[in-house]
């Protein structure tokens, strides 16, 4: 779990702007940070500190800010970085939380390093805003907090669902059902509490009109938009047609069963004795 | 969870509390001279002015006396493709906090690895310059000449 890489952010990095690191992963050096957990730029108060380490964390932090903290201890601070990474070119963080390290823990740790990593992305959205037009040291840090307090809801969501399946038998998460709308398609619907109920709020059904059965002009709709999808799926399948047939012509060894299977609505092998399919070889 | 679904209240229910809130705040440099004890920020756009005073008050321990919130549309630009595009719409919130309290926004040096990119700059265009050296149109001589 440790020896595994660390995440790669390239593909967002370009967002933010940072030619630099763009086009590779973030520098680790050799055996600290590979268990440093969390970003340890920003974490100011040592009691806090101790109770998140994970758990196979014997090594030391790499790097504490306290000095900063004593001096000034403005609660304000907490928005921006120590003082120290201010003319820092190149800051060096660990890797994000992982869900793995995250069910470790209790729920009121959880709870706490929750508090911790909002923290941590206020601070990074400040100092991005005062780097905006130019190049902010170690961007990935921002989606490596988002990341972990993704996973961290995701916990929690875990433990919710064992908690209402339990005791209720039902998942706790929000209720979802299919709903047909005006024009008679079918969509998602997050069903959501109201004091009135939806059948009896007039305003409400003025204002988002329902599914009605036997409409000419939902029905009319319905048979052009069926007759749209037909012809797209028609056209698809003569364009695989196409396809295959310059790939047999091509390669006339090509396996037949694995194109049967690619593409099922064909007949390959009605397709493979066509004239089409023939290439300039010797039949 | 404030942003996610909430269940609704009715009077009597024991009060809703907010476990995991994932509202965002920003502190941001002020356009004019603002007086110490008064900070601005751009915060989540569900954000009401509630919602900043618990913020503050709760997580960070800020004495704050009032909040003032506002939506702010966001700015049309040229991009440079040349589209014309609007950016999206923020909110800010002046706060006043107590009256001995004092902020003024720090001095940060915008470009601290500038000079690590334009190091990695030069070495990109010298290795470039060597390569348009060595693989020059030269006809008639054969590969494996060096000069």
């Amino acid at each position: 779990m440790v020896s595994r890489s660390l995440k790669y952010f390239g593909s967002f990095l370009s967002l933010v702007g940072n030619p630099l690191r763009s086009h590779r992963p973030a520098i680790v050096s050799s055996t600290k940070i590979h268990f440093t957990a969390i970003h340890s730029s920003s974490l100011r108060k040592s009691d806090v500190k101790e109770e998140l380490v994970a758990s196979d964390q014997s090594q030391q932090v790499q790097t504490t800010s306290s000095d900063v903290a004593v001096e000034e201890s403005s609660p304000m601070n907490e928005f921006f970085e120590p003082k120290e990474n201010w003319t820092k070119g190149e800051i060096v963080v660990g890797r994000s939380w992982r869900k793995d390290d995250l069910r470790l823990k209790s729920n009121s740790d959880l709870h706490k390093l929750w508090y911790v990593l909002l923290k941590e992305r206020n601070m990074l959205l400040t100092m991005a805003e005062i780097y905006k037009f130019n190049f902010m040291p170690a961007p990935e840090r921002i989606y490596k907090v988002e990341e972990s307090m993704k996973n961290l809801e995701d916990v929690v969501r875990e433990r919710n669902r064992a908690y209402f399946e339990l005791e209720t038998g039902e998942t706790g998460e929000r209720r979802c059902k299919y709903e047909l709308t005006r024009i008679g398609l079918w969509r998602l619907h997050k069903m959501e509490q109201h004091t009135i109920p939806k059948r009896l709020n007039k305003k409400w059904l003025e204002k988002y009109p329902q599914f009605i059965e036997d409409d000419e002009q939902v029905e009319e709709f319905l048979t052009l938009f069926k007759e749209k999808l037909l012809r797209k799926k028609n056209h698809q399948k003569v364009q695989d047609k196409i396809y295959v047939q310059e790939l047999m012509r091509r390669f006339p060894n090509v396996d037949r069963k694995f194109l049967q299977e690619k593409y099922p609505d064909l007949d390959i092998e009605k397709i493979s004795q066509s004239r089409a399919a023939e290439g300039p070889h010797i039949r | 969870m404030s942003t996610r679904w909430y269940p609704l209240y009715q009077r009597g229910n024991p009060q809703l509390r907010v476990f995991l809130p994932n509202f965002w705040m920003k502190v941001i440099k002020p356009k004019e001279e603002i007086p110490p004890n008064m900070v601005h920020f751009h915060v989540s756009n569900e954000m009401t002015e509630y919602d900043v005073r618990n913020y503050l008050t709760k997580i960070y321990k800020l004495p704050v006396v009032a909040v003032r919130v506002e939506m702010k549309n966001g700015e049309t630009v040229k991009t440079q493709q040349g589209d014309i595009i609007k950016e999206d719409d923020y909110k800010e919130a002046h706060v006043t906090m107590e009256k001995g309290f004092k902020f003024s926004f720090p001095e940060i040096d915008t470009r601290p690895g500038y000079d690590i990119f334009k190091k990695s700059s030069e070495q990109t265009k010298k290795t470039m310059d060597d390569l348009e050296k060595k693989y020059r149109y030269r006809p008639g001589l054969p590969t494996w000449f060096e000069q």
